[in-house]
């Protein structure tokens, strides 16, 4: 199991040189605000601002799809559900009658949730995951909550290797997967044997840190520097989101 | 020369009732390089743990490099002065990268930055890392490279004593033969816990013997190795090189 977001992480672009702090504050402040609009248009500028950032990010847009297209599996029955359920003006196509407000809302929906995805993707492939989480700390996050954090993404891919290992093995003893119990019996028996494999890895960890001296902080060896452009970027992101917010509150007045 | 290891009358019980190790007592000079040999189950780990600071709840008396690990001060100073490389090193590699891992002790030791990444260039160098391995992930190294960040890491904290728990397991013959090479060029004391006894061959002048939690018997390396009776009594072969 390979870290793809690290693989982008280290790749260069105007928002990978962006501070993870300034990065990650106002990023998040543009991410808040998407989730906040209602109106369609206001939507679909949100989407042109995630785009823009993802375009900057020279991101390879076979990735970006296939991070859009997990999302369509969560967006399709919305689309699917809401015309013909929500309340408001009915318009008869045929035999079928779908709700325009209930239509508009879904696609409000829609571009809301590809803006804030895309400008998700812009954050998370341009920071490594480590940083990111230091980033996050110095901006006062909870620091138990961001070790533990840090930690579960080292050993989230040792978990996934140790899983691969357990399912090659049943494979070469000639189990196959079924809808029977005896299946759900030997998966319920996977799980629970890398759970208590973890437990004791946690306790072999917690004795090595303490091996090396931890005593409660995980300090890091990365100066983060703030540059004058940092401060413009951030700058024009609360704009952004101010006038998309005031571009919404008015006209929906 | 003067003892860095002194251990008195050490016994420790875990909480299920296991005694694990039962009355130890052995000196270890400064420069000594030991090997801990034994069957599965001997104490070799708990021993290490205790040696370490880790483990609190032994009786009798305990002093590694000035250190009197029978006090709460002295298990926290310990960690200043013994370093350990731990049998599976995804355990003890639990930084995102590699330069922040090597660089975790020194900075538990609050080191200045510039005198951190200083350690680390050093502890690579020693451990044979080029420095392209500072961006690297711990969990994209192979087994021999991941060995080689532990120890790294370790020797970052500039100890006076390195204890590694069955270092060649997982290791490929030149990942293997690397490790030996690495060890023989460190001039510092260490103790080798290892069911490989060609290794201890390789890397120790002195070997101790551990069974049921007792120390059974103390001496040059060949001496001890090659005693037939002793090696098959206590559930060990003479190694292959030594017949």
């Amino acid at each position: 199991m390979k870290a793809e977001i690290e693989h982008y992480a280290r790749q260069d672009s105007p928002i990978h040189r962006w501070d993870a702090r300034w990065k990650l504050a106002s990023l998040i402040i543009i991410i808040f605000t998407m989730a906040a609009v209602r109106r369609t248009d206001v939507a679909l500028a949100s989407l042109i601002i995630s785009a823009t950032l993802v375009i900057l990010c020279r991101l390879p847009l076979s990735l970006i799809m296939r991070r859009l297209g997990t999302l369509h599996i969560f967006l399709v029955p919305c689309f699917i559900i809401l015309p013909f359920t929500a309340s408001g003006n009915p318009v008869s196509i045929g035999p079928i009658t779908i709700s325009i407000d209930g239509t508009i809302f879904a696609l409000t929906l829609y571009l809301r949730a590809l803006a804030i995805v895309l400008a998700s993707i812009a954050l998370l492939y341009s920071t490594s995951m480590s940083l990111l989480l230091r980033a996050a700390e110095r901006l006062y996050a909870p620091r138990v909550l961001i070790q533990v954090t840090l930690l579960t993404y080292r050993y989230i891919f040792t978990l996934a290797n140790e899983l691969t290992s357990m399912r090659w093995a049943l494979a070469t003893r000639g189990f196959h997967s079924q809808m029977n119990w005896r299946t759900y019996h030997t998966l319920a028996n996977m799980v629970g044997m890398t759970l208590v494999r973890s437990l004791e890895r946690t306790d072999r960890i917690y004795r090595a840190m303490q091996c090396r001296g931890y005593n409660g902080s995980m300090k890091t060896l990365h100066q983060f520097a703030t540059r004058p452009s940092d401060y413009l970027i951030c700058a024009a992101c609360i704009i952004t989101a101010v006038l998309l917010l005031l571009a919404d509150t008015c006209m929906v007045g | 020369m003067s003892c860095l290891i002194e251990v008195d009358h050490l016994s420790f019980q875990y909480a299920d009732g296991h005694q694990a190790l039962k009355d130890i007592c052995l000196h270890v000079k400064h420069g000594d390089r030991v090997g801990l040999v034994g069957p599965n189950g001997a104490g070799k780990t708990t021993f290490f743990l205790t040696l370490a600071g880790v483990i609190d709840n032994f009786t009798g008396a305990l002093q590694v490099a000035q250190c009197d690990l029978t006090t709460p001060e002295g298990r926290k100073a310990v960690h200043r002065k013994l370093g350990i490389v731990f049998q599976t090193s995804d355990d003890q590699l639990f930084n995102a990268s590699v330069l922040e891992d090597i660089a975790f002790g020194p900075l538990n030791m609050d080191m200045d930055k510039d005198e951190a990444h200083r350690r680390v260039n050093q502890a690579m160098e020693s451990v044979g890392l080029s420095m392209d391995f500072k961006s690297r992930l711990p969990f994209h190294l192979s087994g021999g490279e991941k060995r080689r960040v532990a120890i790294a890491g370790v020797l970052a904290m500039n100890p006076q004593v390195l204890l590694l728990d069955e270092p060649s397991s997982d290791l490929d013959p030149r990942g293997r033969r690397e490790l030996i090479e690495i060890l023989n060029s460190l001039e510092m004391t260490r103790i080798i816990s290892t069911h490989d006894l060609e290794f201890v061959l390789e890397t120790c002048t002195r070997v101790i013997l551990f069974d049921e939690g007792r120390l059974i018997t103390d001496g040059p390396a060949q001496e001890v190795l090659s005693n037939q009776e002793l090696m098959l009594k206590h559930g060990l072969e003479v190694p292959r090189s030594l017949i």
